[in-house]
């Protein structure tokens, strides 16, 4: 069956190549103007030459086998290979140095003084079938291993409306929604570390989202999940879900800037006692200006405001960052982040932190990452720490997300 | 509220309906190719410009609107814009649009693709793409096949505008033969001449044309030279019969520049997309290309 098509298309290419004047190699007499019959053969030699194509890889390599004892794989993948999944491994690793050794939970961020294995990210990823497609990223630390994302989206719905269902990142805010390897700094922010959790507010649920047909980006998302997130969210009963939203604004104010404005919410029930709400509003905004292939400037910010109900009634805590990237050459990033809490301050003490970064990326599927560290907590000493970040990215050429 | 809602989403789609067939490319010189088949009965806009490098595009909020409304999405494969493209089609929602679908042109398929790696790739070689080189429009004759492509498609999903497809493909194509051999008288000479080019972009020209690519300003695809590596260059090319260094107006100048100064060999900036100054469709792309190299020659 095989060999039938492989001739087939020898066949068209022959064809082709006899019927295409000026390309055959007797230089010497330009072909005159080809009839407008030979131009049609031409034509349907290559239409002939597609339909092959469909069914056969272009240019194949010579079937190349490896052995294994009995066994006999070919090295170049065909057939029921060429459906594996997309396989890429995401490895990220620190060297900090901190004045005052860190507190509590962090997540992802260096934790001590020393070497710190961030997060090693699994992914597999692959259009399922016409209407599906999954992203399931296993997430491996020193401790074990989580479930980071799973979840599938729908392809084929009504034009504009999407379903994705599964565990995942909600859309609260930009910081939330980007993995480790897409931070632009080596660890997340204060805001989303106080509010959101130090792993990010990931629930097992679903979304519905709808692109609203007008000229411009205008984007709506609404999440109904379990709302275990034990930071902000996790009340005990079966019953205290978790109700989130989105709405994306983006447009080009000119051929190199993009603007994108988003607001969120989440509603939920708090740990801290039965039936206790918490509600958090956020608001952010992204400027990049890319004048160029390799030169970009990105200014993004967030602000976010909890109201958690606890023993000592309402609280009302807020909290912002805002930072700058600044890509001054092909492969090298500098960047400058502000953090602050207490804005108002509740339950989360006032906090002030600044980070300057600089990133050198050899390639694309490497990142060197130098950050320096000055973090201040009301009434408490300041912290200085100092980071230099690895990270590696193995298997197909990852998107970069916007 | 489930008919509720998709009365709602069915109110809105009136909105959207054009007349023409909406026609969104990823690339400046397919959107011309399209043009060119597609004539009155198609809108076509390109997702990059011209002057910028196809590999490193930002998936932008406005690429997914123009995504959500397009008919039919024409992308070059060979994975060229796979750090930005496949995010934003699945953000577009755009069922007609979706890989396997006749909404999807896929240029690569039925070309005479270079460069395809005969052994296992890893990243060593640097950003090796492993279907071959993705750079394939270079080449007019796999411009012709392009331009069946599309027709396939477009009459697909436009079967009432099939002549009107089937007809401008022809004189698409008779004017292309008859440009190819104005082409071919043009860069007759060029057979063995060598130069030197900053990204394996050239592959394609320098098969048709003999072009002899004896090395490359990039050590590896996608890899930008270090100054120890352009000297290693000066040392190999002085003295040596190049006749150009040739290289994209994105890429970075400085170590080019420099390469050139040392050398003596001349730094000619040449198009590869449409749209770059006074380029505007796919004949102006090699002429101006063929006329950029040919005044080194």
């Amino acid at each position: 069956m095989k060999k039938t098509a492989w001739c087939a298309s020898l066949l068209g290419t022959c064809l082709l190549l006899a019927a295409s004047p000026g390309w055959t190699k007797s230089k010497k007499s330009p072909p005159a103007e080809p009839a407008s019959s030979d131009v049609q053969s031409e034509i349907d030699a290559i239409s002939g030459r597609l339909k092959d194509s469909s069914r056969v890889p272009q240019n194949p390599a010579p079937q190349e086998t490896r052995s294994v004892g009995i066994f006999k794989y070919p090295v170049n993948p065909t057939g029921f290979q060429r459906l594996l999944p997309d396989i890429s491994l995401i490895g990220t690793f620190a060297g900090a140095y901190f004045s005052q050794e860190p507190a509590g939970e962090t997540g992802v961020d260096p934790s001590r003084t020393g070497f710190n294995l961030q997060e090693i990210e699994l992914a597999f990823q692959s259009v399922i079938d016409p209407y599906f497609r999954a992203d399931v990223m296993l997430a491996f630390g020193e401790e074990g291993v989580e479930l980071e994302e799973g979840y599938f989206t729908t392809l084929g719905l009504v034009k504009g409306l999407q379903i994705r269902g599964g565990k995942m990142r909600l859309p609260f805010g930009r910081q939330n929604q980007k993995h480790t390897e897409n931070w632009d700094f080596v660890d997340n922010t204060l805001v989303n570390k106080a509010f959101l959790g130090p792993d990010g507010l990931k629930e097992l649920g679903i979304e519905i989202s709808y692109l609203i047909p007008v000229p411009f980006f205008l984007q709506l998302q609404g999440t109904f999940s379990n709302g275990d997130g034990d930071t902000s969210f996790g009340g005990t009963r079966v019953k205290d879900f978790l109700y989130q939203g989105r709405v994306t604004m983006s447009f080009d104010p000119s051929v190199n800037t993009s603007l994108l404005f988003g607001g969120s919410a989440a509603f939920g029930f708090n740990a801290s006692g039965l039936g206790n709400q918490t509600m958090i509003y956020g608001g952010d905004f992204l400027f990049k200006w890319k004048p160029k292939s390799y030169r970009s400037v990105v200014w993004q910010s967030e602000y976010l405001f909890r109201q958690f109900d606890d023993a000592a009634g309402n609280q009302n805590d807020g909290g912002l960052y805002s930072y700058i990237d600044w890509q001054f050459l092909k492969r090298w990033h500098a960047g400058i982040r502000y953090d602050q809490m207490g804005l108002p301050e509740a339950i989360v003490p006032k906090e002030y932190r600044l980070s300057p970064a600089i990133t050198f990326n050899p390639t694309e599927f490497t990142r060197i990452r130098a950050q320096y560290e000055y973090d201040k907590v009301a009434n408490l000493d300041s912290v200085h720490a100092a980071f230099l970040q690895f990270e590696f990215s193995m298997g197909p050429h990852g998107a970069h997300p916007f | 509220m489930k008919k509720l809602l998709l009365s709602f989403v069915f109110s809105l789609l009136p909105l959207i309906a054009s007349a023409k067939i909406n026609v969104v490319a990823t690339l400046p010189v397919f959107a011309s190719i399209a043009r060119e088949v597609g004539g009155d009965r198609v809108e076509v806009t390109s997702l990059a410009r011209g002057d910028q490098d196809p590999h490193f595009l930002d998936a932008k909020p406005s690429f997914v609107v123009k995504l959500s409304q397009a008919d039919l999405l024409i992308h070059g494969g060979l994975e060229l814009e796979i750090g930005w493209l496949p995010p934003i089609v699945v953000q577009a929602r755009n069922p007609k649009i979706n890989n396997g679908t006749a909404g999807n042109v896929d240029l690569s398929v039925g070309l005479n693709i270079l460069e395809v790696p005969q052994t296992p790739v890893n990243r060593s070689m640097g950003d090796v793409h492993p279907r071959g080189n993705p750079h394939a429009w270079l080449d007019p004759n796999n411009a012709k096949v392009m331009a069946v492509n599309i027709v396939q498609h477009l009459s697909e999903i436009d079967p009432s505008g099939k002549d009107v497809y089937n007809d401008r493909l022809k004189s698409f194509i008779t004017k292309l033969n008859g440009k190819i051999a104005e082409w071919h008288k043009e860069t007759e000479g060029w057979k063995g001449k060598q130069v030197v080019t900053y990204h394996k972009s050239l592959s394609y020209v320098a098969g048709w044309t003999g072009l002899d690519v004896v090395a490359n300003v990039e050590p590896k695809p996608g890899i930008p030279p270090s100054s120890r590596y352009v000297d290693e260059l000066i040392d190999k090319t002085k003295g040596q019969p190049v006749k150009a260094i040739l290289m994209e107006t994105f890429y970075p100048t400085k170590l080019p520049r420099y390469l050139s100064q040392k050398t003596g060999i001349p730094l000619v900036m040449i198009p590869t997309d449409v749209g770059e100054e006074g380029v505007s469709d796919y004949f102006g792309l090699i002429d101006a290309l063929v006329g950029k190299i040919g005044s080194a020659m």
